[in-house]
């Protein structure tokens, strides 16, 4: 297997973190994201560095909130005290005993300048802790007065509840933050860093594993230590043992993982929504609603879906407007989209069935989910190399998609890619096939018959005097097959081209960072 | 400044301690180690220039080109290095150190700039190859496994060296001659700094007292230098008066065969005494205080004067501004 796990990506976020915590001042902060995301990672990790810079310096609290009641919470917290050496701070054992206790010793171990952070903050939405936020109130408006006040750090995953408990007007906690991190998935960047240490540089291995984990670290950090996987030197046998491993076998760490984070967050009518869009790849509200005749209405569930919980994202063709009838709906996450759509029927299907049966028959289902997800990637990869400024094709907008509704087929325009620069007056359009075989002779002239009906578009005329850029995206182009296409005049793009423009070598090499105990894996 | 205050070593404790790193979105790293790596990159400069520089510096870091910024004191230092690309940090930071050590905004916007950029190229690449050795043999401890990523400092600078062209030794002269009026047009073209500082790069390593030499640039006034020629004889009388070697520049003017900058000469004295002041007619520079320039009192004129002691020739001086109620500058005759 290849390196040792470290902490990966999440450079400006943990800059962030550690500028606002570096500042003697008081805060208040929170940071949010799906569950295995990163963020109890990303506090220790600054808290570890942080105590680089001063060893005896601040003194921190991490407490995970138990599910539980005010008297375990107050135990925990109690623990923790005793654990991170704080006793001190109350002059010998805290008294600590129900939800005002906690709060008070929140108060008062901030007052003294320690950094309290407070995980899985979300429970206290519903349930026998949903005192303490207004108890935190009293003390946050007590402790922002102050000077040289430490602060109070909330982490929170389900997206529906921190909202609730935060941005509600009505929250006892609104208004009242100095700061708000979201983490988002890993960038690109990060994920082709990931495969080089970890013996998955192969573009084909880096799709499949971005296509099963999208961003999600926790994830990737089971690859990373599923020994021996990438001494396997085909594709195919690779990804079949990677999906054993991981998800099918009794002891795979990601068999439950799908169901527990749906579980959490959705009711029976939003999962059958989510499995809808997730079996068509994208699919219009229409296609919803063919699909789930006996509810009565589609719509709030899928705004509810798209504008609350985030799950799945409303795609709406280049330059379309937001109420225009075109919209189709993915599913946001890559790990729940593959979840729906091919691995828990899958996990279904191995607790009667041989694993290795199931892998192998699983495959070609794979192979297709990877062919949408390499369109998402590329576009996503465009978008962040241009970002970077490392690409020969610097954007003004972000990349697109274009289709349309033509009623007769002849009219269909449907392009993958659309990405342009105003400021040079250049336009790519661009095709992405999984097989770069798929690039052939009709598969190129579609593409320059869409093209050319979306330049008579009204949204294409704008582009009708542009230089314009016929892009073919594949995860691996053979060299031969590369030099043909690009002696006809077509640009070709792979991951490997990405990976030089994400990952440019002009910044030399990283250095080693130091990483928390968490990540380390001596927790 | 005597040759033997020269040649003491600089206390890395003393260039330390003139750096802040100050808080602000560094990325994936601490304050302490991006210190550490600054430390030594400016303990390799200061030991080089022999002397620390003549205020504390603070470093921040901002999303634009790294910058120094003019007339401040405490040194400004600007960085776009983020996390732990300690090689980027060493590659930037010494570049704007060396326009600190080069006394960059003592003159500004003079057409030698080109060479100032050229010497700081100079020094990020010169650190660059010194650190790769020092982290090997002295890792700080405040730079995690520094020892383990000394060698990357060395595939940096090998990196950023092979994007300049490169031009054999014979054939810099000529280049030089064809690059030099686009340089003074522009003294930010990378490839062509670049170029000069590649050149340079085994001078340095093999000789770095000569870094001593540059640490006296800008105590002159370069506007008054039309020629780059004029400008290598201005710093040798310079070095000279100050009882320094000037190996820098008959160096330089050596790889680029740059022409009548340097000759044996008389003593400077003498020498304005025999010529005397020569009026060109204009007004050119402003005149400078400072002590890098003899002054000639005379009843009608105060004349400024830089030479060339070792200059033979009959008139080795020109007056390059106007002669103005009291003073003139005197130069070099080209």
């Amino acid at each position: 297997m290849g390196g040792r796990w470290t902490f990966y990506g999440r450079q400006g976020e943990l800059g962030t973190l550690l500028e606002r915590l570096r500042r003697r001042r008081w805060f208040f902060g929170t940071i949010r994201g799906r569950r295995r995301i990163g963020k109890t990672a990303l506090i220790q990790q600054a808290l570890t560095t942080l105590r680089e810079d001063d060893p005896d310096g601040r003194r921190t609290l991490l407490v995970q909130l138990p599910d539980s009641t005010p008297a375990d919470l107050a135990a925990v917290f109690r623990n923790a005290v005793r654990e991170a050496g704080l006793e001190a701070q109350f002059g010998g054992s805290p008294p600590i005993r129900d939800l005002p206790d906690v709060a008070a010793a929140v108060g008062a171990l901030c007052s003294v300048g320690a950094i309290v952070a407070l995980d899985e903050f979300q429970i206290c939405h519903q349930g026998p802790l949903r005192g303490l936020p207004s108890l935190l109130q009293m003390q946050v408006d007590r402790l922002q007065d102050q000077d040289r006040a430490g602060g109070l750090i909330l982490l929170g995953s389900v997206q529906s509840e921190m909202e609730a408990l935060l941005d509600d007007r009505r929250a006892p906690l609104f208004g009242r933050t100095t700061f708000d991190l979201t983490l988002g998935p890993w960038d690109l960047r990060t994920i082709l860093e990931v495969c080089r240490d970890h013996g998955a540089e192969a573009p084909e291995r880096c799709l499949t594993l971005w296509t099963l984990f999208g961003g999600v670290p926790k994830y990737w950090r089971h690859f990373a230590e599923a020994d021996g996987l990438n001494a396997i030197p085909a594709w195919q046998p690779w990804a079949q043992q990677l999906c054993e491993r991981l998800f099918l076998r009794s002891d795979a760490p990601l068999r439950e993982e799908g169901d527990s984070l749906l579980g959490r967050e959705l009711h029976r009518n939003y999962l059958a929504i989510l499995r809808v869009v997730a079996e068509r790849r994208s699919c219009t509200h229409g296609d919803v609603r063919d699909a789930l005749p006996e509810l009565t209405s589609t719509g709030p569930y899928l705004t509810t879906l798209v504008q609350d919980l985030r799950l799945i994202e409303r795609q709406l063709p280049l330059f379309a407007h937001e109420r225009q009838r075109r919209a189709r709906y993915v599913v946001a996450d890559p790990f729940l989209n593959a979840w729906l759509s091919v691995m828990q029927p899958a996990c279904q299907a191995a607790r009667i069935e041989p694993s290795s049966r199931i892998a192998e028959r699983m495959l070609p289902r794979l192979s297709t989910l990877e062919g949408h997800a390499f369109e998402r990637m590329v576009r996503e990869a465009s978008d962040e190399a241009s970002r970077a400024g490392d690409t020969d094709f610097p954007m003004t907008d972000r990349a697109s998609g274009y289709w349309n509704r033509a009623q007769r087929g002849t009219g269909a325009v449907e392009i993958d890619v659309v990405a342009w620069n105003d400021e040079e007056h250049r336009v790519r359009f661009g095709s992405c096939k999984r097989n770069p075989e798929r690039h052939d002779r009709l598969s190129l002239r579609a593409l320059r018959g869409h093209v050319d009906r979306f330049l008579a578009t009204k949204e294409g005329s704008r582009f009708r005097d542009w230089h314009r850029e016929l892009v073919l995206f594949s995860p691996r182009f053979p060299a031969a097959q590369r030099a043909g296409l690009e002696s006809d005049g077509w640009v070709c793009r792979d991951l490997v081209d990405f990976r030089r423009m994400l990952l440019p070598e002009d910044r030399g090499a990283n250095g080693r960072l130091p990483a928390s105990v968490k990540v380390e894996g001596a927790e | 400044m005597s040759e033997a205050n020269l040649t003491r070593r600089v206390s890395p404790e003393s260039v330390s301690a003139l750096l802040t790193v100050e808080n602000g979105n560094w990325g994936a790293t601490s304050l302490r180690s991006i210190h550490a790596v600054l430390a030594s990159a400016a303990g390799v400069l200061a030991d080089a220039f022999g002397r620390v520089p003549d205020a504390p510096i603070r470093v921040a870091p901002w999303s634009r080109d790294p910058q120094v910024f003019d007339d401040q004191r405490p040194y400004q230092i600007r960085l776009s290095a983020r996390d732990r690309y300690w090689s980027q940090y060493v590659y930037q930071f010494s570049h704007e150190f060396c326009h600190v050590m080069t006394n960059f905004d003592r003159h500004k916007g003079h057409k030698h700039r080109w060479f100032d950029e050229s010497l700081c190229e100079l020094a990020s690449l010169f650190v660059l190859h010194r650190l790769a050795e020092l982290w090997k043999a002295q890792p700080s401890d405040a730079i995690p496994d520094a020892a383990g990523f000394a060698f990357n400092h060395h595939t940096y600078a090998e990196r950023t060296a092979a994007r300049y062209p490169r031009i054999s030794r014979d054939r810099l002269p000529e280049w030089f001659t064809e690059a030099v009026p686009r340089l003074e047009a522009n003294p930010y073209e990378r490839d062509l700094c670049g170029t000069v500082a590649v050149a340079l790069l085994d001078s340095v390593h093999a000789d770095p007292a000569l870094w001593r030499d540059c640490g006296h640039l800008n105590h002159w006034d370069p506007n008054a230098d039309p020629a780059f020629k004029d400008y290598l004889g201005s710093w040798t009388v310079h070095l000279q008066e100050h009882s320094l070697s000037s190996r820098a520049p008959a160096a330089i003017a050596d790889l680029f065969k740059v022409v009548g900058s340097l000759s044996p000469g008389r003593s400077p004295r003498r020498h304005a005494s025999e010529t005397g002041c020569y009026w060109r007619g204009e007004r050119r520079h402003r005149l400078t205080p400072g002590p890098t320039h003899h002054t000639l009192r005379s009843p009608t004129y105060r004349c400024r004067v830089a030479y060339d002691p070792r200059y033979s020739g009959p008139s080795n001086a020109t007056i390059a501004s106007s002669p103005s109620r009291d003073a003139l500058s005197v130069r070099r005759a080209t």
